[in-house]
């Protein structure tokens, strides 16, 4: 299956899978939602109606609608984001969907089997023997919890960030610093 | 090459990208009273006063250092520290079991790389009783916590440049004349334009040190022991939980004296004999003749991340690079 990305800014919503489009539905969405204008829509409003009807999209002619030019912007900013969330998604592979579960890549499955194999348990008595897996338990335990904590806490970031400037301290952080947890 | 960009995005002034790029973005700040450092600061952490003769041998050092920190926390019947597996926090851990007094704990902060790095040890420690492990990874404790670190092992021995010479020139030229390597090493790190002026800058250092400097590991272990001691020494600061308080088994006078009295002793003839008093101390307790014969360092306790401490005269702390922007703006740089 293919991954697709929605997000938004300022409540407007824009789809995105490998281009950045216009999504023209807001009629729609006021009505769905019985609302003046695109300011008293939540940002997961529009994701989720983005998601519900998106089979119904013609994709050539989202291609086709033009951008507005006070969404322009935007754009720049969703461009940004979308490479953030493709570095994140180097961490962790998952839907950028909130309403989906988190899957961790195989990664951690290594990491578990490299740190039960490359001890040789033979000649360790029963209660170092726990003392061992108990530690190496834990330790994968909060790895996996903290970089849970981590991921959603970058989505946060960034779902927050209104500007360039904000995006682009989230992009150093996880270019630099990333979200690991060693 | 990312790193880099980031520095040049942050700081304009080409020599601040150069020094950056130079010392692994950690700031110099000299112990001597020659002063190279591109930023005006305060030396909190002078040389130890040199008496004409020492002769107390690497390991008593190591064990009159553990015994004293085991003093020091004499209340608290247990001791923290933070062991990565590699020879430095190893030895320090050496000393600390060596020494360790009936119904006191240690508790062994480490992660999956330690066990990975010394898989051998991390069964000692499983062995060994009163002894605990815990997840260094994820320390984020409310309350002060007191914390022994393997830091500024690298300074008493030497410098992780010198992997860096060898890599690129040869381990032999580790002994050849420091004015003909040194340029080389510095124009490889930042660019020859720039390494010219830091050359320049830091090759008077030579004259302050108690014995001749010659060879290029002369040098870059005297430039380490006495301009990176300090960054070094806070460099947990700014990065761990600042509830953390560390105490660097390695920042004592009597290891600056050894390395200052046994300087042919750091290196040996090859990679793999740097650090050689170490791991026989290592060796006296574990007698794991693999790690003792083949172990290398592998590199920084916080791999990609920076690290940056300075603390400037007037008092103010600055912890990153991006900090700098401002003295740079201020045209504080001198």
């Amino acid at each position: 299956m293919n991954r697709v990305f929605a997000y938004t800014v300022n409540s407007r919503v824009v789809w995105l899978s490998d281009k950045v489009f216009h999504l023209p539905v807001l009629d729609d969405l006021y009505r769905l939602h019985s609302v003046e204008n695109c300011q008293d829509i939540k940002p997961d409003d529009c994701v989720n109606y983005t998601v519900k009807y998106f089979h119904k999209f013609i994709q050539d002619e989202l291609v086709s609608s033009p951008l507005r030019e006070e969404a322009k912007n935007d754009i720049l900013i969703i461009r940004e984001k979308i490479k953030c969330f493709t570095r994140l998604s180097d961490f962790i592979q998952c839907s950028f969907l909130s309403s989906m579960p988190i899957v961790f890549t195989e990664e951690n499955d290594k990491l578990e089997i490299l740190s039960k194999s490359i001890i040789d348990c033979t000649d360790l008595n029963g209660s170092q023997m726990a003392k061992h897996q108990d530690f190496i338990n834990s330790m994968i335990r909060e790895k996996k919890d903290e970089l849970k904590r981590r991921y959603l806490h970058t989505v946060n970031l960034l779902k927050k960030a209104q500007s360039l400037e904000e995006v682009k301290e989230v992009e150093y952080t996880l270019i630099y610093e990333g979200i690991h947890v060693i | 090459m990312s790193s880099i960009l980031y520095i040049l995005n942050i700081s304009k002034d080409p020599r601040f990208t150069a020094a950056a790029n130079l010392m692994t973005e950690i700031m110099t700040v000299s112990r001597l009273n020659y002063k190279p450092d591109l930023i005006k600061m305060k030396n909190v952490c002078p040389l130890p006063a040199i008496p004409s003769t020492f002769n107390t041998s690497f390991e008593e050092v190591c064990i009159l250092r553990s015994e004293s920190i085991w003093k020091e926390k004499s209340r608290d019947k247990s001791i923290n520290i933070f062991w990565s597996g590699g020879i430095d926090s190893t030895a320090a851990l050496v000393g600390l079991i060596k020494t360790q007094p009936s119904k006191h704990a240690i508790r062994v902060y480490c992660n999956l790389n330690s066990i990975l790095e010394n898989n051998y040890f991390y069964k000692l420690i499983l062995k060994n009783e009163n002894t605990y492990l815990y997840n260094s990874s994820l320390i984020n404790t409310p309350e002060k916590m007191t914390m022994i670190t393997g830091e500024l092992g690298d300074q008493v021995f030497g410098s992780d440049l010198l992997f860096r010479i060898s890599s690129l020139l040869g381990f032999d030229n580790l002994f050849s004349p420091y004015m003909d390597v040194i340029p080389k090493l510095f124009a490889s790190k930042c660019g020859a334009e720039q390494s010219d002026y830091l050359y320049q800058r830091y090759e008077p250092i030579v004259a302050e040190c108690p014995f001749k400097i010659s060879t290029a590991f002369d040098f870059v272990w005297w430039w380490n022991f006495t301009q990176k001691w300090q960054c070094v020494k806070y460099r947990k600061h700014s990065l761990v939980n600042p509830n953390i308080n560390p105490i660097h088994f390695f920042e004592s006078d009597d290891f600056q004296l050894w390395s200052l009295f046994n300087h042919e002793k750091k290196i040996g003839t090859k990679i793999e004999t740097y650090k050689m008093p170490a791991k026989e101390f290592i060796y006296s307790f574990d007698k794991n003749n693999t790690y003792m014969e083949k172990k290398k360092k592998y590199g920084s306790p916080f791999g990609n991340k920076r690290h940056f401490y300075a603390l400037l005269e007037d008092g103010t702390k600055i912890n990153t690079w991006s900090d700098c922007n401002y003295l740079i703006e201020q045209n504080k740089l001198i």
